[in-house]
């Protein structure tokens, strides 16, 4: 049944396909959070110009850049945040879940099988709910290769996908020597990136330090200097 | 400073000690003069049964707390804390029950208020009684600190030596020796405090507690995610048929690597965290020096009640930062 939305008539057609596309990276099959969103984006921007235009001296000028400010800002808060963040969870599980089944493919000889197993041994991962969700589709009838490729479009990460093509085109003796080095970079990989955020860490822990720094010291010198002057006359 | 009623007697108290202690050194040295002059003629020479002077103190200090708990604990109401502080009990061997932990902090407080009593420092005095109500609630606070550094150095220490011992257990394993065989013999090559831990994990297991029991218990003890991660591949061995040696052997090829690449970042986390414990440090420094330079510009602030206010002001922000510092946590 094809879902019918009041704001398909008022926004563009291609807003609305970037908004579905932005929302099956954060792996979810309904289009409700991005319809919800796009209602949710046209009601506030409306009343936000409506408020800065009637209420203040330079509404006419003030109005339409905060519109279009928040426009844009929201787009990156509410999907490319939560898109980025996804990613980094997914790299991190992806090492682990990759890992197992390189440890369970040099027993087992069918692929499907040696998924399943996985997603037992690893109930906390965040791989496992798109690969029960795709072993779902197979068990309905569904083929491997379409489930895997429908999954593709749902995780917003390269080099997961890399592999999940890998275990789409090859065979088994392929994979199992393949998988190993795949596994390998993405664990460099995460550690690259965790090495960068250590990199800017001691930065921002100044910062922190200097905005207490300031108050404990301001309450230090202004401190004596506020009671002589006020509460003692 | 005045010299009080209260700082008399702890002068005479101290020194009543002092004497004892000397009388204790006088028969200790003869006693060693008499080992020194039969160790040639004994058979067992390192044996040593004799407890020091330190080890006296330290059990009889852990007496009175025993004898003031367990006192304590035919009361019914008071009985219910034995429940608190559960996870000091297995880790500190002089600690029984929650009460022990609870009977010792209120020492520690009560001492602190003593002495701050005695000496009479000019702030405390300018506080009046909500300063020695602090000190409690500090004297309180302090054991659960020290506890909590000690577990947390020891963790550190053990992650630091788990790839190690992984690795010469792996080595075992790979002689087809079965596991028990090989944590008894990796445990003599191993040094404190990984020895302990796993001289433990033998133990519980020698008992009958399976393997992977054992090493749940380990990570109760320290909360640290590497022992998980033995712990999942030894299930994991369990479940798909697989051998604990070659789980054993992945996990170690896993580690390697991932040493190889990351040798920067814990050298990275180790400056990071002298940096925290620096930043953390410096104002009560700096405030210690401006008090010693211009104590009088900040007498206000102790005097008057606006003051108090301020000063509680800046304590309650200083706590918050720490805790901030505290939070922000990083892994390699």
């Amino acid at each position: 049944m094809k879902e019918y939305h009041f704001i398909s008539k008022i926004v563009l057609k291609s807003t609305v396909k970037k908004i579905k596309e932005k929302t099956t990276y954060l792996g979810m099959d309904n289009y409700n959070y991005g319809y919800a969103y796009l209602y949710f984006r046209l009601i506030i921007s409306i009343l936000l110009f409506l408020t800065l235009f009637i209420f203040t001296k330079k509404g006419f000028f003030v109005g339409p850049i905060a519109v279009v400010f928040f426009y844009y800002f929201s787009e990156y808060v509410f999907f490319d945040l939560p898109k980025k963040r996804r990613k980094k969870i997914l790299e991190k599980d992806g090492e682990e879940f990759f890992w197992i089944l390189s440890l369970i493919l040099k027993k087992e000889t069918r692929l499907i099988t040696a998924l399943k197993k996985t997603c037992n041994d690893l109930p906390n991962n965040a791989l496992t709910k798109e690969f029960l969700l795709c072993l779902e589709k197979v068990s309905v009838g569904k083929p491997l290769f379409d489930a895997l490729e429908e999954m593709q479009k749902r995780i917003p990460s390269e080099k997961i996908n890399e592999i999940i093509v890998l275990l789409m085109y090859q065979d088994i003796k392929t994979v199992k020597n393949k998988l190993v080095y795949h596994v390998n970079l993405l664990r460099k990989n995460n550690i690259d990136e965790n090495k960068h955020q250590l990199e800017y860490f001691p930065l921002e822990l100044i910062f922190l330090s200097l905005i207490f720094y300031i108050i404990f010291f301001l309450l230090l010198y202004f401190g004596p200097k506020f009671i002589m002057n006020y509460m003692l006359k | 400073m005045q010299k009080g009623l209260l700082f008399i007697l702890i002068e005479w108290i101290v020194l009543f000690f002092l004497i004892v202690l000397i009388l204790i050194l006088i028969r200790q040295r003869r006693i060693a003069k008499y080992e020194k002059r039969f160790r040639s003629f004994s058979l067992t020479k390192d044996n040593d049964t004799t407890s020091s002077i330190f080890d006296l103190l330290y059990v009889a200090f852990w007496k009175i707390v025993h004898i003031i708990s367990d006192i304590l604990n035919k009361i019914p109401l008071i009985n219910k804390m034995n429940k608190f502080y559960d996870n000091l009990v297995n880790r500190f061997k002089p600690i029984r029950n929650g009460l022990d932990v609870i009977v010792l902090k209120l020492i520690v407080s009560c001492g602190l208020c003593i002495i701050c009593l005695a000496w009479k420092f000019p702030i405390l005095n300018k506080l009046g009684i909500i300063s020695y109500v602090i000190l409690f609630i500090i004297g309180f606070m302090l054991p659960d600190l020290v506890f909590n550094i000690i577990l947390e150095r020891k963790k550190r220490k053990v992650e630091e030596e788990l790839n190690y011992s992984i690795m010469i257990l792996n080595q075992y394993l790979e002689k087809n020796n079965s596991i028990v065989q090989s944590l008894k013999l990796t445990i003599e090559k191993l040094q404190n405090p990984v020895k302990e831990e796993f001289e433990q994990i033998y133990k519980d297991v020698s008992y009958g507690v399976s393997i992977v029991d054992a090493f749940n218990r380990f990570y109760e003890r320290l909360h640290s995610k590497k022992i998980k991660e033995i712990i999942f591949m030894l299930e994991f061995s369990l479940k798909e048929n697989y051998s604990i040696k070659d789980a054993f052997k992945e996990l170690e090829e896993k580690r390697e690597k991932i040493n190889e690449l990351s040798s920067n970042n814990i050298e990275l986390v180790k400056k990071i965290r002298r940096l925290k414990q620096a930043i953390g440090i410096i104002p009560l420094i700096i405030f210690i020096i401006l008090y010693k330079l211009q104590g009088n510009y900040f007498e206000l602030l102790f005097t008057t009640s606006f003051g108090r206010l301020i000063v509680l002001l800046i304590v309650l922000s200083y706590v918050m930062f720490l805790l901030l510092l505290i939070h922000f946590e990083v892994e390699e």
